[in-house]
């Protein structure tokens, strides 16, 4: 295996899953140790990850997989880590690239204890999404775009809205908002407020109130600047009516997903 | 009344080993080698008026004659395979529990043996090739601890026990 010029051992060991690299690759021999470190800092282009974090430990879902399944997919299928706050933690995570990082659960609990722990372990990472549910604190999140190239932040609203938190987003590329049709007349009147112009607004909707979508729309719409680059519309019922009205507005949405009628 | 239908037969290209040993393979099936395929296309070798007997070999001085065989017996099974997107490729989540069955059966063979394709397909450019031989390998670590592992290739332990256990502390973190 030595005998394989470097370029092709990595092409090897690129094949080898992330566990079995650090628990055997490394401690096998010096070479391998520098080879597995080598390639170490691509493996989360491949993965998700995943995190839930309590006052004490962090647990890290390392998911093996491309595609949204695991959105759906039982907890029990993939395996979580639980690190607690360390150094180790740390070196996972130096100069890693992302492909998304989904924070649940932060900013219940004890956040404010470990925020700034949380905050300089994503310090040198990048990351392509960004998904975070409306407990996330408005500091660690103005905290994470400011760092670093998020392109894309995904929010899942369970009907309450952080107005402080989204004000924070004006920099990132494209802002999802999911379960919008779950939203109350309250929260889409201060969606109305927020400040978002250079955003490129994406609304996924579990469009139970398909007014609220419709008014959300009109108000993002209305923003001088602001664009709704895609609505996604669950119920083909009342979709071909609400595309129809827009597009006679010549309004600026560029793409509509129309799903099945899932009822 | 019956027209003679000219037989055409298939287009061949002659390899040469680095140990002077020359293989003829039909151009159809060597074409998965891109630096052959890009060789021949330069050399302006897909003219048709020159005979395989007058036809200059192509040298292949990174590859023996017995990997060389190997390598045209695979791209002979695989002439059939669609075309790799490469882009696609890179996308592909990378998995080692995708190798073919005859290619499994196929690169059940010496370590050494199996070294000498990988160095092959990647001097000849034979992405799907490459790919399977180096998901072989992977297999070969995969669940294995360290021991095994410089058991199975061979592998000198050159760590210190201290720098050993240093590297264990560190990976404390995903032991089970």
């Amino acid at each position: 295996l030595l005998s394989l010029p470097q370029e092709l051992l990595n092409e090897v060991i690129s094949y080898v899953s992330y566990f079995d690299r650090i628990r055997s690759l490394n401690v096998t021999c010096k070479r391998l140790y520098n080879a597995q470190e080598a390639t170490r800092r691509n493996v989360f282009g491949d993965v998700y990850v995943e995190m839930h974090v309590d006052s004490q430990t962090i647990e890290v879902r390392l998911l093996p997989f491309r595609s949204d399944r695991f959105v759906n997919a039982s907890r029990k299928s993939y395996r979580g880590y639980n690190f607690k706050f360390s150094e180790q933690l740390n070196r996972i995570f130096i100069a890693a690239t992302i492909n998304r990082l989904i924070l649940n659960g932060v900013g219940r609990g004890q956040w404010a204890e470990i925020e700034s722990k949380v905050s300089s372990l994503f310090a040198t990472s990048t990351y392509k999404e960004l998904q975070i549910d409306h407990f996330c604190s408005e500091k660690f999140l103005k905290a994470l775009t400011n760092r670093t190239n998020i392109s894309e932040v995904k929010i899942i609203i369970e009907g309450k809205i952080n107005t402080k938190l989204l004000s924070t987003l004006p920099r990132v590329a494209k802002v999802t908002m999911c379960q919008c049709g779950l939203w109350g007349d309250v929260e889409v009147r201060r969606y109305h407020q927020l400040q978002l112009s250079q955003s490129r607004i994406h609304i996924e909707g579990t469009c139970l109130f398909p007014h609220l979508i419709v008014s959300i729309f009109e108000g993002f719409c209305a923003k001088p600047g602001a664009r709704v680059t895609t609505i996604q519309l669950p119920h083909n019922e009342w979709a071909t009516h609400f595309i129809g009205y827009y597009q006679r507005k010549s309004c600026l949405c560029h793409k509509f997903i129309v799903e099945t009628d899932k009822r | 009344f019956l027209f003679p239908i000219k037989m055409t037969s298939p287009r061949m290209i002659k390899l040469t080993s680095n140990d002077d040993k020359t293989f003829e393979v039909e151009r159809d099936v060597i074409k998965q080698s891109v630096t052959v395929n890009t060789l021949i296309t330069d050399l302006n070798m897909d003219d048709e008026d020159v005979s395989v007997e007058n036809q200059m070999a192509i040298p292949l001085p990174n590859v023996d004659a017995a990997t060389l065989e190997m390598v045209i017996t695979w791209c002979k099974q695989h002439r059939e395979d669609p075309p790799r997107n490469e882009e696609e490729e890179e996308k592909k989540e990378k998995r080692t529990d995708d190798i073919p069955e005859w290619d499994k059966t196929f690169l059940d063979v010496e370590q050494s043996v199996l070294f000498a394709l990988i160095l092959a397909a990647n001097y000849m450019d034979i992405k799907g090739l490459l790919d399977n031989c180096c998901k072989t390998v992977a297999n070969m670590i995969k669940g294995k601890t360290p021991d095994e592992i410089r058991k199975h290739f061979n592998i000198k332990n050159d760590f210190t026990p201290e720098e050993e256990e240093q590297i264990r502390k560190e990976n404390a973190w995903c032991e089970d």
